[in-house]
């Protein structure tokens, strides 16, 4: 076989590298070397905590804060405990005294005063005293459940709504008679439902007689009868209270000295 | 921030008690001393305080005793009719005489405020009755509430004093105090009124009625003496209100007017 003599092959022409594309690719790739250090950048305010070792103090506060707030309602709540025990103590021999029903007037007005002036304290006392139907004990709970009322309407309403909403026959008529009476002046807007229950309740006489503990005359049932109508009547052309002040009551959030709002 | 919670509690206590005492210090005066422990059991109630003699010397107790047994020969009569009522009404109530303890002493009409004839009004007292012995020489006051009257707006209130001579020991006071005219027809008249409020309108025209006649000839008496104008002007208020109210008892209990129905007090006027 005849050995072809080898030649050089020569390739004529041109490279053409078109400079567009690399412009691009460079282009591109400065974008994206951009965004990158756009991205390091734009580190957010908890970045940037984080990374200069502020929130440990931060944390360290806050966690103070809550604790000092709890210790303080804490403090505070035994506080609270320790006046309401020694007022007690204190409240019991002006119970006792007001406790006789002969009990002299000027002796009565005294030690109902100086009872009143514990506050919150003494209602559930007057309370005992409104339920006791003697012509004294009835007197005093009216004279105590004002003054205190006065300044803790919510706190006196709410006692007074559990008397009116009572159907056991622990009550006389003339003590649902004395708490109607002490609704309206307080102006206890919470005992309005409690009032019209009552009414509803007590449509005939043998209704109201069926749950109390002495018997009312007929005369007794048109006075209680025309007096809750004269309430509810009073209770709604009374001035209502805030939204803001019955949503804080709602909350209980209403500081135990403040003077509160009647409704 | 300094907040109410955070002051003493001291302090806010004694500002309350000196805040209170002051609000309620013009009560004070005029309220009136308990008068008995004793409750009502649905009976007509008729209050008696102890009257205060000039010399301290008497034993109040036998005193006071000697005052109802006074009052109740003056109430005799009231009682009999309602015990035999009951054969028409079998539940009627009776009168019931209370003597206060000493130390309820009404002075003059303005110690029975409102709220004190409420109370009475509330606990079935019907009538109060007190006394004041004014000088040595055993001139006096006799007062009378009528507590049922006020309420049903008789007069407002019914409350009346009626100068009289009550000597100054035990025995004429209770001499006096035993055969009472007023005290008759007036305990007769809250009956009746507390008839009419219980809605026994047949038994309270007829009580109203013979307490109308009754006081018509106190009035009488008193006016022919001529000794107190007042009284007798306040009295005519009271009787003709008690026949206003005896007339709607009869129209209450379905009576037609007739010549028997007619009270003979209201032939006179």
């Amino acid at each position: 076989m005849a050995e072809v003599p080898r030649r050089p092959l020569e390739i004529k022409g041109t490279l053409e590298i078109q400079p567009t594309d690399i412009a691009d690719r460079l282009k591109k790739i400065e974008e994206k070397l951009e965004a990158a250090r756009g991205k390091v950048s734009a580190k957010d305010f908890w970045d940037k905590l984080q990374a200069s070792g502020a929130t440990g103090i931060i944390s360290s506060i806050i966690l103070a804060l809550v604790g000092f707030m709890l210790t303080g309602a804490i403090s505070n709540s035994v506080q609270q405990r320790q006046m309401e025990l020694a007022s007690v103590e204190k409240m019991q021999s002006l119970i006792s005294a007001l406790s006789d029903p002969m009990i002299p007037e000027k002796d009565e007005d005294v030690d109902t005063t100086t009872l009143a002036a514990f506050g919150k304290p003494a209602v559930p006392a007057f309370t005992t005293f409104l339920g006791k139907d003697t012509p004294t004990s009835l007197r005093i709970a009216d004279k105590g459940l004002h003054m205190v009322g006065s300044a803790h309407p919510s706190w006196v309403c709410v006692h007074l709504t559990s008397i009116v909403r009572n159907r056991s026959g622990l009550y006389s008529w003339r003590t649902f008679s004395h708490t109607l009476d002490l609704v309206g002046d307080i102006n206890c807007q919470s005992s309005q439902a409690a009032v019209q229950d009552f009414k509803d309740s007590t449509a005939t006489i043998d209704k109201l007689n069926a749950f109390v503990n002495t018997r009312a005359t007929q005369k007794d049932f048109d006075d209680l009868r025309a007096q809750t109508e004269s309430i509810l009547g009073r209770l709604n052309h009374a001035p209502k209270v805030s939204w803001w002040r019955g949503l804080k009551r709602f909350l209980h959030v209403i500081s135990d000295d403040e003077v509160e709002e009647a409704g | 921030m300094m907040r109410w919670r955070r002051r003493d509690k001291g302090l806010i206590m004694i500002k309350y008690a000196l805040g209170l005492l002051a609000l309620f210090a013009t009560s004070v005066a005029i309220a009136l001393n308990p008068c008995t422990t004793q409750t009502d059991s649905g009976n007509y109630m008729i209050y008696v305080d102890p009257v205060t003699l000039a010399s301290a010397a008497a034993n109040q107790g036998v005193f006071l005793d000697r005052l109802r047994f006074a009052v109740e020969t003056n109430v005799q009569e009231l009682r009999l009719k309602l015990v035999e009522d009951r054969s028409r009404v079998p539940d009627m109530p009776q009168v019931v005489v209370i003597t206060c303890a000493p130390q309820r002493k009404p002075q003059q009409r303005t110690d029975f405020t409102t709220t004190e004839l409420k109370t009475l009004d509330q606990f079935g007292v019907v009538l109060e009755l007190w006394g004041l012995v004014l000088d040595t020489s055993g001139n006096g006051q006799v007062g009378y509430a009528l507590v049922s009257a006020t309420s049903q707006k008789l007069a407002n209130p019914a409350i009346y004093t009626l100068n009289r001579v009550l000597g100054s020991n035990p025995e004429s006071v209770q001499k006096a105090f035993s055969k009472d005219p007023v005290l008759v027809a007036y305990a007769t008249i809250a009956v009746g009124t507390r008839m009419f409020q219980n809605s026994d309108f047949a038994s309270a025209s007829s009580y109203l009625c013979t307490g109308a006649v009754k006081l018509s000839k106190v009035v009488a008496g008193v006016q022919k003496a001529n000794t107190d104008l007042i009284f007798v002007t306040e009295q005519k208020t009271l009787l003709s209100a008690t026949l206003d109210l005896r007339n709607k008892a009869l129209q209450a209990a379905g009576t037609p007017p007739s010549s028997e129905s007619t009270c003979p007090v209201e032939k006179t006027q």
